[in-house]
């Protein structure tokens, strides 16, 4: 019996389907073809992956649903583009398949009406990656010729996965899926919740002992609404844990017949949905964005160290936030595991009290240097280590419960054997025996009456094309670690070690209460489209009450 | 100059005579798409995505619902059609045809000079006119098994070829037949569960006695056929997963700890132990065996004890399905096995798997008496799939619509054209410019029958005049048969329409139609005009 206990990931609206994307994308990047490896890989990719069968071939597939409005898919097809219509094509691979279809038709052939949409043409990336096997020294300007999540789609899904909302439209520059409450309306259509949570129910009578599901959800638009009646069934039928991130992308569109000040305010007030159900309907919830305010103005983008990123880019933003989804999931999702280790845990741990938001950080990629260990590095570092990635998050180094991984980092790097250790030997932190312990001394040293579980996993993340690597800068040497001299050339980056926190303390009252004061401002009956979609002036003010008492929650007491 | 537009320069406005032709342009430009799939020899439209999925339809409502419709005009009237299809499950196309005509026809009069306010009135008046007519003219139907066929196979038949469709027919009047009980009240069509299988052909779709699931058992060693199964329908968890809740257990050494976490199985196991218990009771000995439908999960280590005593196992059955089990083979839903009893199982003649590819369907057949049945569809790809099933579900709401009226209306044009010819006789009798209201009420009725003429290669005008001197003369409804051109009588050859269908399109065209009619001025003063 394996031991494998699965997840099920579920991404709502057009950004988190591209920080899915990216997501994916290092999923099957970091898989190992080479059958002569001894070691199974650190990681279990059981957890995130199902394996089917197509026409005789295995296939191995994300264990996911993505929804999306009608029109963003582009050119791949909604079931896919790895169950294709095979036998159609090879019957007669000259003819036109259209006047294949047409004539396995039975009806009249004069009475048969096509309605073509122009075809749309593949972008270079994507069909070099039907025609080879992709070689990672092709150039495509992905930063600049993106446009959605589709052109930079490296794994294929399985067709159960992709799901479309046929009543809004993709825009580039409007979004059409605008209030909460219009998402919420949309589940209410029985066929919708019938399909997709048939699809979800196939999953999971796949699954043997599936520990929970992952949703990655849009919360200014309306997508939230979809996503919390989601979780809402899930928690009502399934009972698992579920951990959510909700997402504020740096590019925010404005809504169909609304100008700028209008579209802010029903961003909030989504935001404010989102974060209220959540309280009550995940296990935990980390908001995630680039930007460092995301309530009213969502601006100021944050910086990281060592590398620069296009703010207002879309498809380098996703990036680094699927990059922290990816290393914090790590926690469970790894091959050892201990009883410990799954996703229930994981949420217990951080949401006591109550407290189900967390804030997140990281560090990509982590600054070490190339010749240095981790004992040295820790003993000079100074300053922040991770960069905050949650909206309006503040969190400092007191009384605080964290979860930190660290992956890279082999155990060699950790510090020098005996004979060489030299000045190491009068360190306190040189009786540490593995990374973990060492970086566990080191947050007890600087944190304050916290508490912090610590992994760490050897295997770096794999920033292969499509990955945005452009954006390190030249101090990046191709292993991902802090170059020794410095280069003008930019290095080929292969690889790079990260670190990622996920964080709780009470100071994120501060945050809950500076979304409710925002919130408590918008005089509602002057957006009318949330009455139009049906919601209840009860139902507000029962929304900033929730916040209010999830703020609670975080205030000092004492136990923290 | 429009008011508005003293308050807000920049807005745009459409007024009178100008605001009537957007109206009116755009009733035509949405009746010009539609008009071509009326009826059985309508034409079928492909469509096709920029990808390149395919999806085939015939189904007004499905039609409306792939166009991006971006007319607020034509999406009102969208909107009244798809309102037409969630209340009677037919006649989409009609409604936008007749919504597009009644426009038309107030044009003329509303060019001449003719208040359109008169004209309102007069469509009122001439709808309760038409309705009465309505009445007049339904039959009331016994219910049995040649009437429901006649009304599936007129609605099925607009929408998929003859042969499909007489196969469609047969098979939702007995789908429905099998669960209607005695009393001849409609069904709850929820418990006809419509599940499709890509695999053969169209021709292969057959209603099961009974339920298929899409899954199957997961473990090898489980039994892939029974016969004379109990069929226990069960929501209880046999999985064993730590609570969500912290709940952490305090232990001092490690062997306490391991007793603790076998303790927590140990629950579980004594659950499937209840279960095995009943297993040995009743079927130890005899030929019967033994089958687990559970809405929650089984995990490997409860899937092997059962496994061991060849019982079947599936876990994760679909809500909606623990109901229909019930309903098919008897028995209860469980939601505990305190006092687990014989009587709470269901029976089945025989449960079997059948694997496709990477999904497995689970079939439980040969029910005593059977409450609720599946429509298993066949065909070769997904746009035929989707295609039968959009016709099945319209088919089952044809009959079910019968059951509610008891009644059926003649088909084939026939109320449209005796419904014209009896306007034309009240409009005599109203004094007053309405008259002439009543009259473009009845001349829009007859777009149905031309739009079918049109539609089967006949001469409109011909057919039409033709129809009206033979309806004159007879006193049954006269119809047009499509394969000749020539007058028929829609009673003879089992043509009929729904009498709701009818009802509800008489209603809602002309309250669309007169809201748009008494439109005088369209402004858009939005904030962000003219985007999307």
């Amino acid at each position: 019996m394996s031991n494998t206990k699965e997840i099920i990931t579920l991404q709502f609206g057009n950004y988190a389907n591209f920080v899915g994307t990216h997501f994916w994308n290092a999923q099957e990047h970091s898989f190992n073809y080479d059958p002569d490896v001894e070691e199974p890989a650190e990681i279990n990719h059981d957890v995130l992956f199902r394996e089917g069968k197509f026409f005789k071939n295995i296939t191995f597939t994300p264990r996911m649903l993505l929804l999306d409005c009608k029109g963003s898919l582009k050119y791949i097809k909604e079931s896919g583009n790895l169950y294709s219509n095979i036998s159609l094509e090879r019957n007669n691979p000259e003819k036109n398949l259209l006047d294949q279809v047409i004539h396995t038709i039975d009806w009249d052939e004069e009475n048969i009406e096509v309605m073509e949409s122009e075809e749309i043409p593949m972008t270079d990336y994507q069909r070099s990656l039907m025609e080879t096997d992709d070689d990672d020294e092709k150039i495509f300007d992905l930063k600049s010729s993106v446009q959605n999540w589709p052109d930079f789609m490296y794994t294929r899904y399985h067709p159960r996965s992709i799901n479309i909302i046929k009543d809004y439209e993709y825009h580039n520059d409007i979004s059409t899926l605008d209030t909460f409450s219009a998402g919420l309306q949309l589940w209410n259509n029985p066929f919708f919740e019938d399909d997709y949570c048939d699809k979800i129910r196939m999953y999971i009578e796949e699954c043997d002992q599936s520990q929970g599901f992952q949703t990655i959800f849009d919360s200014i638009d309306g997508f939230s609404g979809v996503a919390i009646k989601c979780m809402e069934y899930l928690e009502d039928e399934y009972s698992k844990s579920i951990l959510a991130f909700p997402l504020i992308p740096n590019r925010t569109k404005t809504f169909q017949f609304a100008d700028e000040g209008m579209s802010e305010t029903i961003r909030l007030v989504n935001l404010a949905f989102s974060y209220a159900k959540l309280s009550e309907h995940s296990s935990l919830f980390i908001p995630l964005s680039t930007m460092e305010r995301g309530w009213r103005n969502i601006g100021e983008p944050r910086k990281f160290p060592n590398m620069s990123y296009e703010s207002d880019n879309l498809y380098h933003s996703s990036s680094i936030l699927s990059s922290f989804i990816d290393t914090m999931s790590l926690q469970y999702r790894l091959r050892e595991h201990s009883s410990q280790n799954y996703l229930s845990n994981f949420c217990a741990q951080m949401n006591t009290y109550g407290r189900k938001m967390c804030g997140g950080k990281t560090s990509l990629p982590f600054p070490m240097q190339e010749k240095e260990d981790l004992i040295e590095f820790l003993d000079k570092f100074d300053g922040d280590l991770m960069q905050s990635i949650s909206p309006n998050v503040k969190i400092g180094t007191d009384r605080i419960v964290q979860h930190v991984t660290l992956r890279g980092l082999s155990k060699t790097r950790l510090k020098k054997p005996l004979e060489k250790a030299k000045d190491q030997m009068k360190m306190a932190a040189y009786k540490c025996t593995s990374i973990s312990e060492m970086l566990q001394l080191y947050f007890q040293c600087n944190t304050y009456a916290s508490l912090s579980h610590v992994a760490a996993v050897g295997s770096p993340l794999q920033v292969k094309l499509p990955f945005p690597k452009e954006f390190f800068d030249s101090r990046i040497a191709s292993n991902g670690f802090l170059r020794e001299f410095q280069s003008e050339e930019k290095a080929n980056v292969r690889e790079v070690p990260i670190m990622t926190a996920v964080q709780n303390s009470s100071e994120l009252a501060n945050t809950l209460e500076n979304l409710h004061t925002h919130v408590e401002r918008v005089k509602l009956a002057k957006v009318p489209r949330f009455s139009d979609s049906g919601l209840e002036k009860e139902e507000y003010k029962e929304l900033l009450e929730q916040l209010l008492v999830f703020k609670e929650q975080y205030d000092e007491n004492s136990f923290l | 100059m429009a008011a508005i537009s003293l308050l807000n320069p920049k807005a745009e406005f459409a007024r009178a005579a100008q605001a009537l032709s957007v109206n009116i342009t755009a009733s035509k430009g949405i009746q010009d798409v539609m008009k071509t799939n009326l009826g059985p020899k309508g034409t079928l439209k492909m469509l096709v995505s920029g990808a390149g999925d395919i999806k085939i339809t015939k189904d007004g409502n499905v039609l409306l619902h792939e166009m991006q419709i971006q007319h607020p005009t034509a999406s009102l009237i969208a909107r009244a059609s798809t309102a037409q299809d969630d209340i009677t499950g037919d006649g989409t196309t009609s409604t936008v045809l007749l919504i597009g005509e009644l426009l038309k026809q107030a044009e003329l009069y509303i060019a001449e000079g003719l208040h359109p306010r008169i004209i309102t009135e007069g469509y009122d008046q001439a709808r309760l006119q038409a309705l009465k007519i309505l009445d007049d003219m339904k039959r009331p139907v016994e219910i049995n098994r040649k009437n429901l066929q006649d009304i599936a196979r007129t609605a099925l038949r607009t929408k998929l070829n003859n042969q499909l469709a007489d196969l469609l027919t047969d098979v939702c009047v007995d789908a429905i037949l099998t669960i209607k009980k005695d009393d001849d009240k409609s069904v709850d069509l929820h418990m006809v569960e419509i599940m499709e299988m890509q695999h053969k052909s169209a021709t292969d779709t057959q209603l099961v006695k009974g339920i298929v699931m899409d899954h199957g058992s997961r473990h090898p060693d489980m039994p892939k056929r029974l016969e004379n199964a109990y069929i226990l329908t069960c929501n209880v968890s046999m999985e064993y997963e730590k609570t969500e809740v912290n709940s952490g257990f305090f232990y001092k050494t490690a062997e306490e700890r391991e007793h603790f976490v076998l303790a927590e199985r140990d629950f579980i196991i004594q659950r499937v132990q209840k279960v095995i218990e009943l297993k040995k009771k009743l079927c130890d000995g005899t030929n019967k065996s033994f089958v687990v439908i559970n809405q929650k999960g089984i995990d490997p280590n409860s899937l092997d004890l059962l496994a061991k005593e060849g019982i079947m196992a599936l876990r994760r059955a679909k809500r909606r399905n623990m109901e229909r089990l019930a309903l098919a083979c008897g028995g209860l839903a469980l939601n505990s096995f305190d006092d687990i009893k014989e009587e709470h199982l269901g029976f089945a003649g025989v449960v079997y798997e059948h694997v496709l590819g990477e999904t497995k369907y689970t079939f439980v057949e040969d029910c005593k008496v059977p409450q609720s049945v599946t429509i298993l569809m066949k065909g070769p790809n997904k746009h035929t799939l989707h295609q039968i099933k959009d016709a099945v579900r319209d088919g089952l709401r044809a009959i079910n619509n019968t059951l509610d009226d008891k009644c059926l209306i003649p088909g084939a044009g026939s109320f449209e054209i005796h419904a014209n010819l009896k306007l034309r006789d009240h409009a005599r009798t109203v004094k007053g410019k309405t008259r002439l209201a009543i009259q473009a009420y009845a001349d829009a009725l007859l777009v149905i029958p031309k739009t079918l003429a049109v539609n089967s290669g006949f001469d409109s005008q011909d057919t039409i005049v033709k129809l009206q001197e033979e309806a004159e003369l007879s006193t049954d409804p006269i119809g047009l048969d499509l394969s000749t051109g020539e007058p028929c009588k829609p009673v003879d050859l089992g043509i009929f329409d729904n009498y709701i269908v009818k009802k509800q399109i008489l209603n809602s065209c002309t309250v669309i139609a007169t809201n748009l009619l008494l439109v005088d001025e369209i402004m858009r003063a939005g904030m962000s005009s003219l985007k999307g």
